[in-house]
């Protein structure tokens, strides 16, 4: 089964606010923790083949730390933070003053500071996602991975397809103004039975 | 060098030498790479999960029947059963989840095929959390694997 040929423009517009709804609310929040402004870009919404994916990525092999969290209640999905190393470490700094010098190696605290940025990033974002929809929806644990973003991407890609062969993503760029150019990425994954859930609550099907 | 191949999620290719086969990003999914060592005639297939539940769809994401659908293939374009030899990489667990671990149920399933075929398995690099990018020479049969290492660095090694 392929999404391709299963969404129309309504319904990825659709998406796509809810992109620009959830990750407004991620951005304030994150405002909120380290005290300088975020900006928010315009949300994409793709439909990539899991074949294809390693096409989507500009530099699949990048070391990214990674937040996920999974979205669960009445519209499951999985939810993703993503920060390339250098903007990862300058966060960490923002929090507890100073910069890891290994991703790879980060000690407890380091770890907890990153992971919990991203926990709460997400959480906004599933907030946000259920005032809009009024659907019930809930974060589960966040966990940390810092691995190549190609795997990264897939791995969670492949945990919301289930029975599909290709995946839908909702992806926001984050900058921090003045902060030393920190982009953060976030990315979420609907699952197949919740698109229909959702477009209902907007009324169309 | 001969040219390369980039595999997918979820595809396989079956090639004769020189042909250098690769895929990216391996979490979870487990790269099997077969070899006919007289012919070298191969193949890599990416697999995502263990067991098809229906025979519909993208059947080479599949442990089963995907293995036994390339096997197929190498015989089919003059490769020999009993001469292919097996490698393997893959099958991390790159979330720390409890309980479910879908890497380690994708090897088991992949070595119980594997012996079910008579094809042996010459060398794995499987299980532990860090993904692995993998390149396989199809001339020599080496298995080239890359994983993020101590320092940012991409670590490269040879199976």
């Amino acid at each position: 089964m392929k999404w391709k040929d299963r969404l129309n423009d309504m319904q990825l517009d659709v998406l796509k606010e809810m992109g620009n709804i959830g990750a407004g609310n991620a951005a304030t929040a994150l405002s909120n923790m380290i005290e300088k402004n975020v900006d928010i870009e315009v949300p994409k919404v793709r439909i990539v083949d899991l074949s294809e994916l390693y096409k989507v990525l500009k530099s699949p092999e990048e070391i990214t730390a990674a937040t996920v969290v999974a979205v669960k209640g009445e519209a499951p999905g999985k939810m993703l933070m993503l920060f390339e190393s250098k903007s990862a470490k300058k966060l960490i700094s923002f929090l507890i003053g100073q910069e890891p010098e290994d991703l790879t190696k980060l000690d407890e605290m380091q770890s907890s500071v990153l992971m919990e940025i991203g926990n709460i990033m997400c959480s906004s974002y599933i907030i946000a996602l259920s005032n809009l929809t009024s659907l019930f929806l809930e974060s589960g644990v966040p966990t940390l991975a810092v691995d190549m973003i190609g795997a990264i991407i897939s791995e969670t890609s492949i945990l919301a397809a289930e029975d599909y062969d290709d995946v839908i993503m909702v992806e926001n760029l984050l900058k921090i103004r003045d902060g030393g150019n920190v982009n953060g990425f976030m990315m979420m994954f609907p699952e197949s039975q919740s698109l229909g859930k959702m477009f209902s609550k907007f009324g169309i099907q | 060098m001969g040219t390369k191949i980039i595999i997918g999620i979820g595809e396989y290719a079956v090639v004769s030498n020189p042909t250098v086969l690769v895929t990216l990003g391996l979490g979870s999914c487990v790269g099997v790479c077969l070899r006919d060592k007289r012919t070298k005639i191969g193949g890599m297939i990416h697999v995502m999960l263990p067991e098809a539940k229906n025979n519909s769809g993208k059947l080479s994401k599949y442990a089963i029947p995907g293995v036994k659908i390339m096997v197929d293939e190498i015989v089919k374009k003059g490769g020999n059963l009993r001469d292919l030899e097996a490698k393997i990489a893959g099958g991390a667990s790159m979330f720390q989840t409890k309980g479910f671990n879908i890497g380690k149920r994708n090897v088991e399933k992949i070595k119980e095929i594997l012996v079910s075929l008579r094809i042996p398995l010459l060398a794995e690099d499987t299980g532990k959390n860090r993904a692995r990018s993998i390149e396989f020479h199809l001339e020599t049969g080496e298995l080239f694997i890359k994983k993020v290492g101590g320092k940012e660095k991409i670590e490269l090694s040879k199976i």
